[in-house]
């Protein structure tokens, strides 16, 4: 088992090597740089800006490097001294502004993935057992629905419906004579009181895809002779079912893990930014549109590493819970 | 639910002190989508403490549902329509398990307390993701009130009953560390270990070798009589039967048809598909005659030397196993024009590897395999590249062994019978029609079925589409792996018989590789016997059965089931360690 988790991370350092590689290279693809489209922007604005300067600047920043000298500052800042180089249009350090997004962006990450598995297993389960029942069916017809309805669209509805009937202040996690207090009790039950919408909404979707697998997976594991041996042996069917087969559907559960946290990154970008979340996605965005080379690419990189992170760590769950890949 | 006497033993059947367990016209039903199925119709039998019943028939004749009723384990869509089934204890009252619903604790007391079940799918029938001993004591603390640690001891005693070595260590260790003898052992230790009355043994030994089969029988008939239990035995093989039974039932399409002792059951049958059932099982002393068999005057048309496969051995990034195993290791045989050469050996043995490597569909590690062509000139099998490689292929088929996963359900049978002509452009339009109607006809399906989906046929009739694909290019040489192991024994028999004749119309030979020592006893001319990977004997059909050599021979023929009561075989059976 440990020889597998080294193993395991092991393999990791050349894809690493490679997401960093890959990275950098997407954010040197579009023509350009950060001056160019600060020179736009400004021009825009109707203001001239003296070639001498603009010049000065890309030497500054290292424009004017070939690609290996560029991608080596870089990495070697990481590397060395945690340094993840400067974000020009904020002009303050990446990492300051990484971390910052990260701690909101990781907790609603776990908080989303808790809640996509508290309701996907009991009605998967019970969708499973009683197949094509009247109670399959509505919750079949619940799951198509969540998978539907685009993130957004629900996101502005459950922010409608807590505005109108629950008198809530809308977006982001806090109330505003929240957001810079101090952490208190009334802070914590505010946060709860924001947090609802974004699990929910960014959950919904995860929720019907995974009901939907552990459905599929379980009428099938339900059949099978293993289970017929169980029930012979005379354990009460309940037993039966969340013993052997239901232990044996949870393979995708926990592979979600993996997907779950890039997930959250990149692809629920448009819910934070209707829910004014202080997420990671938004960030990301501006950062891309301005070209603002070294922030965007370190969120890339991130986002490759806690990728990483996330399939270690449903597979070591995938180990400790299926003896048949423990052993391979 | 009114008692009618129906059995032939007259109504005092119900006052022997000694039934543990009787059947009254039991019947159960299954709601399909269109119309209701009745399975199981009208049976009626009993069970006596240290008996065996026997209950035989073909696959869908409704035995393994009567056998799970017991239980009441039955599908959802199924249900027992009428009939009574009582069981009988010391000291207990009787019990109706009819009427217990499905969440009673009377009937979770019942199962695997006082009727214990294995059956055949020893790769399935246990947890992949739980421990051997966790299973088994989990019955220990059902039905006997164990804490942890008696049970614990209990279930290292269970294994050491049922004969797995190092019970100790073997608790702790996962399924698939099992061979299947191993886990159908440990599935009877688990059967056991709350001591029931009554063992229901579906299909024990099906997807078992001879000797392990034998192993397996002989460890049940010595459990079952050290500890008195009576023992439903489910099974459609009669060698079995008349190795292990003191009474048989024979059921046919829901309806048991003749019940009687095994020595009458044998040899003064009454029922016409009781008959039947018999004549069609081949026996292991029976063998056609051999026609042309001066095969040694002619030149061979396939000469395998020194074939050897090697699996792993190459070490990984990061040091993968760095052990080697010869699946075949230095085989030689030739094979002769209209000569079928038969292949056995245990399951793991490389037989199927053995086929392979002739194909190539695996590529051999060292040796050759030189074949004969129509025009006589010798090909080097194992140098031919892609394109001649497909010409080899069109000379030499296979014929598979799941007739069920080897058609592609979503082609019709033309397309699937027409398929290698129309890949190496043979015919096409009207001409590939008649051609896949002329093939259906050789293998004795109705030429009009061609439009029909493989999932309308039954087992048998999707075994004689595999035969046809693999005629369709007329080769000269089909190998086929273990063709009619999945088959029932009366189907086997046709199949068998319908080989022979294409052989005999179209000048073929046979590669008959099989685990079953007398479907190749049948069907074969001589028979190579495959051992860890070796063949250890090579002769004449006749006389690898009937005056073997090599003592590994010897124990694999022994163990083979005699079906005749009076001749029974395997109980005093040679063993071989290796």
């Amino acid at each position: 088992m440990l020889r597998y988790v080294i193993k395991r991370v092991l393999y990791m350092i050349p894809t690493l090597f490679g997401i960093s590689l890959i990275a950098f290279l997407i954010i040197q693809l579009p023509p350009g740089d950060y001056v160019t489209s600060m020179v736009a922007s400004m021009q825009d604005s109707g203001r001239a800006i003296d070639p001498a300067e603009i010049a000065r600047l890309r030497t500054l920043y290292g424009f004017d490097d070939p690609f290996y000298v560029q991608y080596w500052k870089w990495m070697s800042g990481i590397l060395f001294r945690g340094d993840f180089g400067h974000s020009f249009e904020w002009n303050r350090p990446v990492a300051d502004l990484i971390w910052e997004r990260m701690g909101s962006t990781l907790g609603l990450s776990l908080a989303a993935l808790l809640f996509v598995w508290a309701v996907a297993l009991p009605i998967g389960i019970y969708s499973a057992v009683r197949r094509h029942s009247v109670g399959d069916y509505f919750f079949t017809f619940l799951g198509f629905i969540g998978l539907a309805i685009p993130n957004f669209i629900l996101a502005l509805t459950l922010m409608y419906v807590s505005y109108r009937y629950l008198g809530q202040s809308v977006g982001g996690l806090f109330s505003p004579q929240y957001v810079d207090a101090p952490w208190s009790w009334d802070k914590f039950v505010d946060l709860l009181a924001h947090v609802w919408i974004p699990i929910v909404v960014i959950g919904t979707a995860g929720t019907a895809g995974l009901i939907r697998i552990l459905r599929a997976n379980l009428s099938d594991e339900l059949n099978k002779p293993y289970v017929i041996t169980a029930k012979a042996k005379g354990l009460p069917e309940h037993k039966v079912v969340l013993k052997y087969p239901v232990r044996i559907a949870l393979n995708p559960f926990v592979s979600a893990i993996g997907w779950v946290l890039p997930e959250l990154i990149s692809g629920v970008t448009i819910t934070a930014i209707v829910l004014n979340l202080p997420t990671a996605g938004p960030l990301l965005l501006r950062a891309l549109v301005s070209q603002d080379m070294y922030l965007a690419g370190s969120f890339i990189l991130l986002m490759g590493v806690l990728t990483l992170i996330g399939m270690l760590v449903s597979d070591i769950l995938l180990a400790l819970l299926d003896p048949r890949i423990r052993y391979r | 639910m009114q008692p009618t006497p129906t059995s032939r033993e007259g109504a005092g059947m119900s006052e022997n002190p000694d039934t543990v367990l009787s059947v009254e016209n039991l019947s159960i039903d299954f709601h399909l989508r269109t119309s209701i199925l009745h399975a199981v119709r009208d049976v009626s039998f009993s069970l006596k403490r240290g008996k065996t019943l026997a209950l035989v028939g073909e696959s869908g004749s409704g035995k393994s549902v009567t056998a799970r009723a017991l239980l009441r384990i039955i599908d959802r869509n199924g249900a027992i329509s009428s009939g009574r089934i009582l069981l009988r204890g010391a000291g207990q009252p009787e019990i109706d398990i009819v009427p217990l619903t499905e969440r009673s604790t009377d009937l979770l007391r019942i199962r695997g307390g006082r009727i214990g079940l294995i059956f055949q799918e020893p790769m399935s029938s246990l947890s992949p993701v739980h421990t051997i001993g966790s299973q088994i004591t989990e019955a220990l603390r059902l039905h006997r009130k164990m804490d942890k640690k008696q049970a614990r001891a209990e279930t290292i005693e269970l294994l050491r009953q049922v004969e797995i070595p190092d019970p100790d260590k073997m608790l702790d260790r996962y399924t698939f560390e099992f061979s299947g003898g191993m886990r159908q052992r440990a599935m009877i230790a688990m059967a056991l270990a709350a001591d029931p009355e009554i063992l229901i043994a579906d299909e024990p030994t099906t997807a078992l070798d001879v000797t392990t089969q034998a192993e397996i029988l002989d460890l049940i008939k010595r459990l079952q009589e050290s500890r008195g239990m009576a023992m439903l035995l489910i099974t459609h093989d009669m060698g079995v039967v008349a190795e292990v039974a003191d009474e048989v039932a024979v059921m046919h399409y829901g309806r048991i048809v003749e019940r009687g002792d095994v020595d009458s059951i044998f040899h003064g049958a009454q029922h016409g598909y009781t008959k039947r059932l018999l004549a069609s099982t081949v026996k292991l002393e029976q063998s056609r005659a051999h026609e042309g068999a001066d095969a040694a005057a002619r030149q061979p048309i396939l000469s395998v030397r020194n074939l050897t496969k090697t699996f792993g051995g190459s070490g990984g990034w990061f040091g993968g196993n760095d052990y080697a195993i010869k699946a075949v290791n230095d085989v030689s045989f030739d094979l002769f024009p209209g000569e079928n050469l038969g292949i056995v050996g245990e399951s793991g043995s490389g037989k199927t590897t053995l086929g392979r490597l002739i194909l190539r569909t695996v590529e051999p590690s060292s040796g050759s395999v030189v074949y004969r062509d129509r025009a006589g000139t010798e090909t080097e099998v194992t140098a031919l590249g892609k394109r001649a490689l497909r010409g080899f292929h069109r000379d030499v088929r296979l014929v598979f062994q799941d007739p069920f996963a080897s058609l592609n359900p979503r082609m019709t049978v033309k397309q699937i019978v027409g398929d290698p002509l129309v890949v190496g452009g043979i015919a096409s339009g009207a001409e590939l029609d008649r051609r896949v109607g002329d093939l259906l006809e050789l293998v004795g399906l109705d030429p009009m079925s061609r439009e029909r989906y493989p999932h309308a046929f039954s087992g048998g009739q999707r075994q004689r589409i595999g035969i046809a694909r693999a005629l369709a290019l007329e080769p000269r040489i089909v190998i086929a792996d273990e063709a009619t192991a999945a088959l029932d024994v009366s189907i086997r028999a046709q199949i068998l018989d319908l080989l022979l004749d294409i052989q005999k119309r179209l000048g073929l030979s046979f590669v008959f590789i099989s685990h079953d020592i007398s479907v190749v006893r049948y069907f074969c001319d001589r028979v190579a016997v495959m051992h860890r990977g070796k063949v250890v004997e090579l002769g004449p059909a006749e006389q690898i059965c009937n005056d073997p050599q090599e003592p590994y021979t010897r124990s694999l023929i022994s163990a083979v089931p005699n079906p005749d009561p009076r001749h029974k075989r395997m109980m005093h059976r040679t063993r071989f360690i290796a």
